[in-house]
């Protein structure tokens, strides 16, 4: 999307672009479709929103609904069963390559080092190893997140 | 993604209507898929409910969050100066990183051997470190897979 709407098209410039990708990171909802609507929004308000999210999500579902029905057929298939696990390794990997990525990102300047790993152990113990649901990891990891990030950016503005 | 460690504890575990491979199958095909990863809640109401699942699956996971979302976004143009509003994006990151680990975590159950786990390390690594397409990295794995190496 980015090569699209900034390199090529020029819509955006790179910093615009990268502030509609941090707030569609935070919004709930996928990102492509947040950005999606923040871009329909901003040309066409509304409606223009509404055509960009339904975009982005139609033609995706006819794809991904056409692909499924082969996918589970060519899974019975011994020899390329072998192909589906591959295949489903690497989407396994890519999550764990993401979060990778996204640690990186972390603001350590404002949250200190301790707090985001104490947050990510937290959250995975909840989540990945009590099986807990997500809304109440969200509810109290989160929020506990939040007001410390919030109270380190207070004292970090306040002080510089 | 957010979402995979609830509906895999849904659908898989509680309700016990879509099986574990099939769940993997529904993600595999999202990341495979053009449009958003999180698609993959599609998959799952096709498996257990049809079409007409999948459809009211996406509905009611993109209706409300994409009107909170358009709500926000108006909202935040407004107040994007707000020690509340940054405080919220520099949250985020760990909670969200700490939720992919465990969507990772709850997926490796499926696997068990060697190969498999090297496999996923190796992907992870090449994610992270590296820009190769998405789907470069889905050409490899399909092929390692075919020729038996996993």
């Amino acid at each position: 999307m980015q090569r699209d709407l900034v390199d090529r098209r020029g819509w955006f410039s790179q910093p615009e672009f990268l502030d509609m990708i941090s707030l569609a990171q935070v919004l709930p909802g996928p990102n492509v479709c947040n950005l999606a609507m923040m871009v329909g929004d901003r040309f066409f308000g509304l409606r223009g929103a509404l055509s960009a999210l339904l975009g982005m999500l139609l033609l995706p579902m006819v794809v991904i609904l056409s692909l499924s029905g082969s996918y589970m057929f060519i899974a019975s298939d011994t020899s390329a069963a072998g192909a589906i696990k591959g295949m489903s390794l690497v989407a396994v990997g890519m999550t764990l390559g993401t979060a990778l990525r996204l640690f990186s990102g972390i603001n350590t300047e404002v949250m200190g080092r301790v707090s985001p790993l104490l947050i990510i152990l937290l959250v995975f113990f909840m989540v990945g190893y009590l099986r807990v649901s997500v809304v109440w990891a969200l509810l109290f990891v989160g929020t506990g997140s939040f007001w410390w990030a919030r109270r380190s950016l207070k004292l970090q503005k306040n002080s510089g | 993604m957010a979402i995979a460690p609830d509906m895999y504890r849904v659908v898989v575990e509680d309700f016990s209507v879509v099986s574990n491979d099939e769940f993997l199958a529904a993600i595999t095909l999202g990341k495979l898929s053009p449009g958003p990863n999180a698609l993959f809640v599609a998959i799952l109401g096709y498996q257990i409910a049809g079409l007409l699942g999948a459809l009211l699956v996406v509905f009611t996971m993109i209706a409300p969050t994409a009107i909170v979302a358009f709500l926000s976004i108006r909202w935040r143009e407004k107040n994007k100066h707000r020690l509340s509003v940054q405080s919220f994006s520099i949250a985020s990151a760990p909670v969200v990183v700490g939720l992919l680990c465990s969507t990772g975590f709850i997926l490796m159950n499926s696997f068990s051997q060697a190969s498999e786990l090297i496999c996923v390390l190796v992907t992870a690594f090449l994610v992270w470190k590296t820009r190769l397409p998405l789907m470069v990295l889905m050409a490899i794995g399909a092929t390692l897979g075919y020729t038996g190496a996993l």
